[in-house]
């Protein structure tokens, strides 16, 4: 090369007129994400034992054998949530028809399930020990079907889950679901309590949160009758006491205020177990005109229940909520 | 051009200290570098998306590896251009696809107010349209050996001097030096057309029949 023609060119370069940016949208989610997975939001990383052993009973004795460096992260829901969209990020950068074999492997869209799991209030990460640990009797395993415990048994065993992390949560139906995230972050199996005793009480608890929303707008709380009303709409659902209170205290119950709009209903969005007798669930209370009712829209209202099982019978036992 | 936020090397050794067990420590560094560090692989890809892709998986390892840094004297950005720098070029080796902002979306990234991801990155796009002799460089620069890529992107995109190189890319000066000077060369060579694209845009309004 001609050094006087390499000067130039070096020049040249040397005054590029350079693009400079700030996507200030991605600096901060990546912000955001980078302070979520910060050191201090983690325990001390231990790496899995290599081989796990499934106890012997109902089923043979089983080998998980675990390989490459997973963490053993316990139960934060922080490092859960990261792992959850990790497996995500994986998941969408499948080729579609990757993805579509995937969704049928699992049974499920993968990015509606991760999208629930991240979600989910309970999103923990469950060690193998733990998941194992879950076949025991006594956990809510106990739940599932002869079947469908082997059959997941027979899975932990398999070669394709080895070195797999576990995603546990809670999903809308009350129900918990596994997802195994293998060491590709690709969520490769999931275990969820499908027409199970937990379905079916879950369904039911559903049906007595809609049935008390159905209720509310025939008791109008600046009415003298207010309290009788309580009495003969709310009695089915919720507990003596909150009944006693909200008698006791109509402006602080939950009915129709005014005319118009009136609460027309509850819509359930969410259901957690937070004990073995206590759910929390969450909704959103419809506030209707009847202008509204016409064009099929309502202003929703965000509400909270606690649903408790008191002498073998669900009951609302709190009920909290954005003011109107 | 922008104005980066400039930290003296003893605020942030000390911020680097803190940084391993305070996020807010982390977070100033974050800050403090997160431009420099967009840019410079936004210049080694010319892409905007994946650019972002590669910053987030710079920071991410940062954040993982801090533990094992060890104060040297030098700026922990010639850390960071050393990680992004090797993230770029694992980018290019695997060629993975990135994720799509519309596939982002659907999965709860969507902002809620607001310019959205999508919208920034289709600004930077644009942007990068604009600047004719930098994308004839980039896209003659690509298809040079990662090496030579590595030290002209450093030197001419980012300004760093040889001193600066050698840092950042842990090599001897002299072996920076060369490595530079044979880019240079290979860089006209591997593309001519280049070379004249690049030269053309520095005369944008010559006139038809003016002599070159």
């Amino acid at each position: 090369m001609n050094p006087e023609n390499e000067d130039a060119f070096e020049r040249m370069l040397d005054r590029l007129d350079l693009p400079e940016a700030d996507p200030a949208r991605h600096r901060e989610q990546l912000k955001a994400a980078l302070l979520d997975a910060h050191p201090s939001n983690r325990t001390t990383m231990t790496p899995f034992p290599t081989r796990i052993f499934i106890p012997a009973g109902a089923f043979a004795l089983a080998v998980v054998i675990a390989i490459g460096a997973a963490y053993s992260l316990g139960t934060q829901p922080t490092y859960a949530s990261a792992l959850a969209d990790k497996s995500m990020h994986a998941v969408l950068q499948l080729p579609e028809t990757a993805k579509h074999a995937l969704d049928m492997h699992l049974q499920t869209q993968a990015e509606s399930l991760l999208a629930e799991a991240n979600g989910a209030k309970d999103l923990t990460v469950l060690s193998p020990e733990q998941v194992t640990g879950l076949l025991y009797p006594s956990t809510w395993m106990d739940q599932l079907t002869d079947d469908e415990r082997a059959a997941f048994a027979a899975r932990l065993a398999s070669q394709d889950l080895a070195g797999a992390q576990f995603l546990q949560f809670t999903d809308a139906d009350g129900q918990k679901v596994i997802i195994a995230v293998n060491d590709a972050d690709l969520p490769v199996y999931q275990l969820s309590g499908v027409g199970t005793k937990g379905a079916d009480e879950a369904a039911g608890i559903r049906a007595l949160v809609e049935n008390f929303g159905q209720e509310l707008k025939f008791v109008s709380l600046l009415s003298p009758t207010a309290g009788t009303d309580m009495e003969t709409r709310y009695a089915a659902y919720v507990s003596p006491d909150l009944l006693a209170s909200w008698k006791a205290d109509p402006e602080h119950a939950f009915g129709r205020l005014t005319s118009s709009p009136w609460p027309e209903g509850i819509v359930v969005t969410g259901m957690q177990k937070t004990a073995d007798d206590t759910y929390t669930v969450t909704g959103d209370i419809l506030d209707v005109t009847s202008a509204e009712i016409t064009e099929n829209a309502a202003m929703a209202r965000p509400v909270t229940l606690t649903v408790k099982a008191v002498d073998g019978h669900w009951q609302i036992t709190a009920v909290s909520a954005q003011e109107e | 051009m922008m104005v980066r936020p400039h930290m003296d090397l003893d605020q942030e050794r000390a911020f680097v200290h803190d940084a391993k067990e305070d996020p807010a420590a982390f977070a100033r560094l974050y800050d403090a570098y997160y431009p420099t560090i967009y840019n410079y692989i936004l210049r080694r890809t010319a892409d905007p998306e994946a650019a972002a892709d590669v910053t987030a998986d710079t920071f991410f390892k940062a954040l993982d590896k801090l533990w094992q840094f060890r104060w040297q004297g030098l700026p922990f950005s010639a850390w960071l251009y050393r990680i992004a720098t090797n993230e770029v070029n694992r980018h290019y080796r695997r060629k993975r696809p990135v994720a799509s902002l519309e596939e982002l979306a659907s999965s709860g990234f969507e902002p809620s107010e607001g310019s959205t991801p999508e919208d920034e990155l289709m600004a930077i796009e644009d942007e990068l349209a604009r600047h004719e002799a930098y994308r004839a460089c980039v896209a003659a620069m690509k298809s040079l050996d990662s090496r030579y890529q590595d030290v002209l992107s450093l030197r001419f995109f980012e300004h760093k001097k040889l001193s600066e190189i050698a840092e950042i890319l842990g090599k001897p000066e002299g072996t920076v030096k060369s490595l530079l000077h044979r880019g240079i060369a290979l860089l006209r060579d591997a593309q001519p057309s280049a070379e004249e694209r690049i030269m053309d845009s520095e005369h944008p309004v010559r006139a038809e029949g003016q002599p070159n």
